[in-house]
């Protein structure tokens, strides 16, 4: 049974990007393009993995994983970061809140691949 | 013959039969020593015989070693070569997909507001620069107004004059801009330092530009794909604001 992965980003262009990177492996994509959008696909789809976006309008990426991480159904579900801001103190909070690891923006498709196989293999 | 000469018989003959004895018993040692060193000469055969054996089978077993050890080398040569053809495959695979994402996001809408809005989606999220503004030509051609920007003053980047500098050279030659370095990391520290100025190119018209003022933190420079990007933005975005205008009913500058 493929792996599902929710990818929540408010861009177009990087869900794309992801999903072209993603589509080599054996999982099921499935996406939302804002804060709550996310919070209801997770609680739906229950994925096995979350890439999450941080700069997204009306709810961030930061306060989606702390609400993700308080509901029970979502709270083990890893969550990889994807943030334009590699500075280390948002690194930090993003651990802090519970993320699992993160991935800066440009997109490396191997960095990301790896992490990917990291939380649901192959 | 005298009790005495009878008594030295009796002890001579008892000394001999003693002496007998003692022969027949050397006689037994010495054939079980025979027997022994018979047995261990043999046995001394046999192993010289098997590390004779262990011998030619160490030299055999040495002789694959070395042959394995060669083959493994090859093998990792091998493994190495492939591995570095992946990343290199996946480079371009990432290359690939970058460029296909800019070009068909470019291509899906003649909105203008929605064009620049993807336009902005891409120098953030593939160029990877959070400092940059998107300029068009004025309709007199002699200025550029300022028509999407993130994360520089909006208010000093409104109108540029296109007198000298990057820019208007950008504007004049249609050649891409691009710095010898980027400057330092605090954007207080550089301000109005170009990194690259893109020119939005219709045909062989500058229709706008691109000018890029920082990158990303975690970005040091710009990276091969950045360039093809570059590329496509000039050919592609120029087009596509043109188009954008001109089906949005407004002036089609340039």
């Amino acid at each position: 049974m493929s792996k599902k992965i929710l990818l929540v980003d408010d861009s177009m262009t990087t869900l794309m990007m992801e999903k072209m990177i993603l589509r080599k492996g054996p999982y099921d994509l499935v996406t939302a393009s804002d804060g709550e959008e996310a919070l209801d696909a997770a609680q739906r789809e229950l994925p096995d993995l979350i890439l999450l976006d941080v700069v997204m309008p009306k709810m961030d990426g930061f306060e989606v994983c702390k609400r993700l991480k308080e509901i029970p159904e979502t709270k083990d579900i890893p969550i990889i970061m994807v943030t334009t801001r590699g500075e280390p103190e948002k690194v930090e909070r993003g651990y802090e809140l519970g993320c699992s690891d993160y991935v800066t923006k440009p997109i490396d498709n191997l960095e990301l691949m790896t992490k990917v196989r990291n939380f649901v293999g192959t | 013959m005298t009790d005495e000469t009878r008594d030295s018989d009796a002890q001579h003959s008892e000394y001999v039969r003693k002496l007998v004895r003692e022969n027949q018993a050397l006689e037994s040692s010495k054939a079980d020593l025979e027997r022994d060193v018979g047995r261990l000469v043999a046995e001394k055969t046999a192993l010289d015989e098997q590390i004779s054996s262990l011998r030619s089978q160490l030299s055999r077993f040495e002789n694959e070693q070395r042959v394995l050890g060669e083959k493994l080398a090859k093998v990792r040569a091998e493994w190495r070569q492939c591995s570095s053809r992946y990343v290199e495959v996946e480079e371009q695979n990432n290359h690939l997909a970058n460029l296909y994402v800019a070009s068909y996001r470019l291509h899906e809408s003649l909105d203008k507001e929605e064009l620049l809005k993807v336009l902005q989606e891409i120098i953030i999220n593939l160029i990877g620069s959070e400092e940059f503004a998107i300029f068009e030509r004025s309709p007199a051609g002699d200025s550029l107004d300022l028509v999407a920007s993130f994360g520089v003053d909006q208010k000093r980047l409104k109108s540029l004059d296109l007198g000298s500098g990057p820019v208007a050279e950008t504007v004049r030659t249609g050649e891409m801009y691009l710095a010898e370095s980027v400057p330092d990391e605090d954007p207080a520290a550089r301000r109005d330092q170009l990194i690259a100025c893109i020119p939005l190119r219709v045909a062989d018209r500058v229709h706008g530009v691109v000018a890029i003022f920082g990158l990303l933190v975690q970005k040091k420079e710009l990276e091969p794909l950045d360039y093809e990007l570059f590329d496509l933005l000039a050919s592609h975005a120029g087009a596509s604001l043109h188009l954008s205008s001109i089906a949005g009913g407004g002036d089609s500058r340039g």
